[in-house]
């Protein structure tokens, strides 16, 4: 009986012994903000740590933090919150935990500022962005330009078959050969309002939400994990699919996919990745100095490379990769109308079109 | 002199668990209300009567009413089943097939659902045999929508039944059943005037904890629900879509079901009161084995025993597979060791899996020290200020994962003088409290059950020796009771390891624990990685697995 105590009292302390290798290092963060906050007033000198809440791949993070640490001795701590990053950081609003908000495009960034989110940056290369990209005051800058497109599975599907623009997708050919992310996903959320703010200006509202209505019939699955849509892909489930370019990319070159991209005749929904300080943060020093890094032409040119990621400053696209030299046709969006309507239009989207009809469409 | 210290200590606990409940139980839930019910304008029910005039909104209501009834129903039949066969008719490998029976519980749900699309999916491995080796044109079947759901969740969440109903049987009197057996009693007569009583406190109790779990199940409604709305997502999505209002008052909403559910459920057991039996004789594996029931039982067994492992194989299995073969061929073979390489090599990938133990280590140290005094208490003065302590404790029981979330969320997004100031979203320690408070009923449960099965007499001995009260406490009781307290520790650590609704909705960048991690490799196409972070959970689990068995062998074997 005894024995059995100790053995168990023994686990339990490796348990433990092993929890607390990784948690030394939290708390000396939390020690350095406590005695951070005593003297960031009035004081441009850079806190020893920062925090960014982001919607990019954690690989992508990975590489950004780690350059600005070497450059500047900040050490940095990063989550990828996907598409609840807006929600989290106006939760957080009377409390920031987080110094930078980093990804999601430019209607939500519109969004939160007039909620009084974020603190205005004068990065140095601010005057070389041009003006769509960022916003008059300082409260947000574009560093991606993220173009959201088709494709389809090669093996599935000839290109002449294959949707040439976005309204094909609501043809009887395509009934059940589509498939998506579901309106968890940042980038989907952004792809169906723009969709729907896009038809709106160039027809009606009604026929925007034909068009809703068409892709929602034709649409055979809705994928809350980018993994289980591309698989389904790459599985011949589906033939047609829609996501962000860089990860149709990875896909294609990292796993083996036959997977082809469509350059749309209306263009592609181009998503201006943005970042942006979080008003009242902890680290407003180490926050602005990392806005200045992520948009630098270095930071943006290594990023490029590394991830496909389409710099939306000019002076990186040089060392950038040759085909986001002439990039893909963009579509003309009026992001101030998208950032108006956006929430009214998703929940109308999630509520009355996102329907068990999709899976009936496909028996 | 002696008794009034204790007195002083008891008043002070009661005070400090009178704080904690009021302070992370019921005041949250009082800003979830107000919430819902706040406007401009002052107060009013418009929020509700906008989710029932409706009829998308009542339906996501009864989607979530049928999914908890269904969940019941299949979960109680399986579990009730295997349970009955463990205890009459197992005999050889007995003891292994116990442990498969309840790896379930230790797999993360994330994973567990994963594993069944990749099993059962429209390219799953099962379905494609099926398909070929039937030489079919279509897919047999579709795995999605409420019938998938009702499927992931039975053979994941029927735990409870069993292992509840296998621990009750072992109070049926035996020599009842030979009494009435030697009468001619067929087994249904047995079964419904024998074994029934005895069980259905068991039952029960198991039916308030399967409703609840799925009612508020996430991870399958959201990854094969297709287009079948249940509350716990859409509280997800009115969130995202900056409708606080809307999430809260469906939050509210959920509760109450559960609320009206478990109210039922205990009008039902005092009605019915439930006799109870002390077992005289022990029971024996039926020796006809070659009856045709016997045979049909077991062949039942074996299909459910077949499809309960499937996708543990599975996920095991396909942890060595690279990621590229699992996206794109049908039966995956490609085999790496690189997706544990990966975990153990990068500090990063590691660092959530050190997370998720210490915060599960946490709660269960808060848990114990909260619930063992406060069980001796309740056990030890009984009476109506005690059943109300317990009651309020137990109220967590009822509150779906996502209502417990939902309710810190609003609670402590602001600084808040029961965190002594602080604000605690966003900070680590959000996510150990929320795995403390859903831990507090089933450390309850357990510490009473151990407590009932102490000696009187040595309490008795103790004190007439002359020790104190708080000596006897720490000397006596503590000792003999501790294989059950602890064995109840580890469950709530197996359970709250791989917990991923309310981490998803807690997590921060200090406290990211496995399950979410599990979820952003998987977005970020490394399905291999994810799965090598479920196999090291089950592993761990496991472990702990052994140590309850070892520690508690007359509660679990």
């Amino acid at each position: 009986m005894k024995k059995k105590l100790v053995s168990l009292f023994l686990v339990g302390a490796m348990v433990l012994s092993l929890a607390a290798c990784g948690s030394s290092s939290d708390e000396k963060e939390e020690t350095n903000e406590a005695t951070e906050s005593t003297e960031t007033e009035e004081n441009t000198e850079l806190e020893d740590t920062l925090v960014v809440y982001s919607t990019h791949s954690e690989d992508m993070l990975e590489v950004i933090c780690d350059g600005f640490t070497e450059e500047t001795g900040v050490e940095v701590e990063f989550i990828n919150l996907k598409g609840e990053l807006a929600d989290r950081v106006r939760s957080e609003k009377d409390n920031p935990q987080a110094d930078i908000m980093f990804g999601g495009d430019t209607a939500t960034y519109m969004l939160l500022q007039s909620e009084g989110c974020y603190e205005p940056t004068q990065p140095e290369w601010a005057g070389d962005l041009g003006d769509a990209y960022k916003d008059a005051d300082g409260y947000w800058y574009g560093t991606y330009k993220t173009p959201v497109v088709m494709f389809y599975n090669t093996d599935k599907m000839t290109a002449e078959d294959a949707p040439k623009d976005w309204s094909n997708l609501v043809e009887e050919k395509y009934a059940g050969q589509i498939i998506t992310r579901d309106s968890l996903s940042s980038s989907m959320r952004s792809t169906v309002a723009a969709l729907v703010s896009y038809y709106t200006a160039n027809d009606s509202e009604e026929a925007a939400w034909d068009f809703v209505k068409g892709l929602s019939a034709n649409t055979k699955n809705y994928y809350n994990s980018g993994s289980m849509m591309f698989q389904a892909i790459g599985k011949g489930e589906a033939s047609v699919g829609i996501a962000v370019l860089d990860n149709i990319i990875d896909n294609r070159d990292n796993n083996d996919m036959p997977l082809e991209i469509i350059d749309a005749e209306s263009g592609a929904i181009t998503i201006t990745d943005c970042i942006a300080a979080i008003k009242n943060a902890p680290h407003p020093n180490a926050a602005a100095k990392f806005i200045e890094y992520v948009g630098s032409k270095e930071c943006e040119e290594l990023i490029a490379n590394e991830f496909n990621r389409m710099p939306a400053l000019d002076a990186a696209l040089e060392g950038a990769p040759e085909w986001m030299q002439d990039g893909l046709k963009e579509m003309d969006l009026d992001w101030s109308d998208i950032s108006a309507h956006q929430s009214e239009w998703l929940e109308k989207w999630e509520t009355d079109y996102i329907d068990a009809d999709s899976v009936v469409a496909s028996e | 002199m002696k008794d009034n210290k204790i007195g002083i200590l008891r008043y002070l606990w009661y005070a400090a668990l009178g704080f904690l409940i009021i302070g992370y139980i019921i005041v949250p839930f009082f800003y979830t209300f107000a919430e819902a019910v706040q406007t401009e304008s002052g107060f009013s029910l418009q929020i509700f009567q906008e989710i029932f005039f409706n009829p998308n909104q009542t339906k996501v209501i009864w989607n979530t009413v049928v999914l908890g009834v269904l969940a019941v129903l299949t979960c109680g039949t399986i579990g009730i089943l295997l349970a009955m066969y463990m205890t009459f008719l197992a005999g050889r490998w007995k003891k292994v097939t116990h442990i498969l029976l309840l790896s379930p519980m230790m797999i993360p749900g994330v994973i567990t659902v994963i594993s069944f699309i990749q099993l059962y999916g429209e390219s799953g491995i099962l379905t494609k045999s099926i398909q070929y080796l039937f030489r079919m044109e279509n897919v047999p079947f579709h795995f999605q929508g409420l019938g998938a759901i009702i499927f992931v969740i039975t053979y994941t969440q029927y735990v409870y039944f069993y292992l509840n109903v296998y621990v009750a049987l072992k109070y049926v009197d035996y020599s009842t059943i030979e009494a009435a057996r030697s009468m001619g009693a067929s087994w249904m007569n047995i079964f419904k005037d024998v074994i029934w009583p005895v069980i259905t406190p068991a039952v029960l109790s198991s039916v308030i904890v399967t409703f609840a779990s799925g009612i508020s199940s996430f991870s399958a409604p959201n990854l094969i629900g297709g287009g079948y709305k249940v509350l716990s997502t859409q509280i997800v999505r009115s969130k995202a879509n900056n409708h606080m209002d809307m999430a809260s008052a469906q939050v509210i909403l959920l509760f109450l079901i559960s609320m009206v559910v478990m109210l039922l459920i205990q009008y039902y057991s005092k009605r019915f009161g439930v006799p109870s039996s002390d077992r005289s004789t022990a029971i024996v594996p039926l020796k006809k084995k070659n009856s045709v029931l016997a045979v049909i039982s077991r062949i039942i067994v074996m299909i459910q025993i077949l499809l309960i492992l499937l996708p543990i194989i599975a996920i095991v299995y396909l942890s060595f597979v690279k990621t590229s073969s699992i996206m794109q061929d049908i039966f995956p073979c490609k085999f790496t060791l690189e997706n544990y390489l990966t975990i153990f090599q990068k500090t990063r990938v590691l660092k959530p899996l050190l997370n998720s133990l210490k915060m599960s280590a946490m709660a269960v140290m808060a848990g114990l020290i909260i619930t063992v005094p406060t069980s001796y208490m309740i056990v030890k003065y009984k009476g109506k200020f005690h059943a109300l302590l317990k009651m309020l404790l137990m109220l967590p029981w009822t509150m779906p994962a996502s209502v417990v979330a939902i309710n810190l969320i609003n609670a402590f997004s602001q600084k808040s003088i029961f965190a002594f100031g602080n604000a605690l979203i966003g900070g680590f320690y959000i996510i150990p409290i929320a795995y403390t408070i859903t831990s507090l009923p089933l450390l309850l449960n357990s510490n009473e059950i151990a407590l009932q099965g102490l000696n009187q007499n040595l309490e008795e001995a103790s004190k007439s020796l002359g020790a104190g009260m708080a000596y006897t406490f720490t000397h006596v009781i503590i000792p003999n009771i501790a294989p059950g307290i602890l064995s109840g520790g580890v469950m709530i650590f197996i359970r709250t390891l791989g917990e991923y609704t309310m981490s998803a909705l807690l997590y921060g960048v200090y406290n990211r624990p496995i399950s979410i991690s599990m979820v952003t490799t998987m977005q970020e196409y490394k399905m291999g990685i994810s799965l090598a972070y479920g196999v090291i959970v089950i592993a761990i689990c496991y472990v702990a697995l052994a140590v309850i068995f070892k520690i508690d062998k007359k509660r679990f074997l």
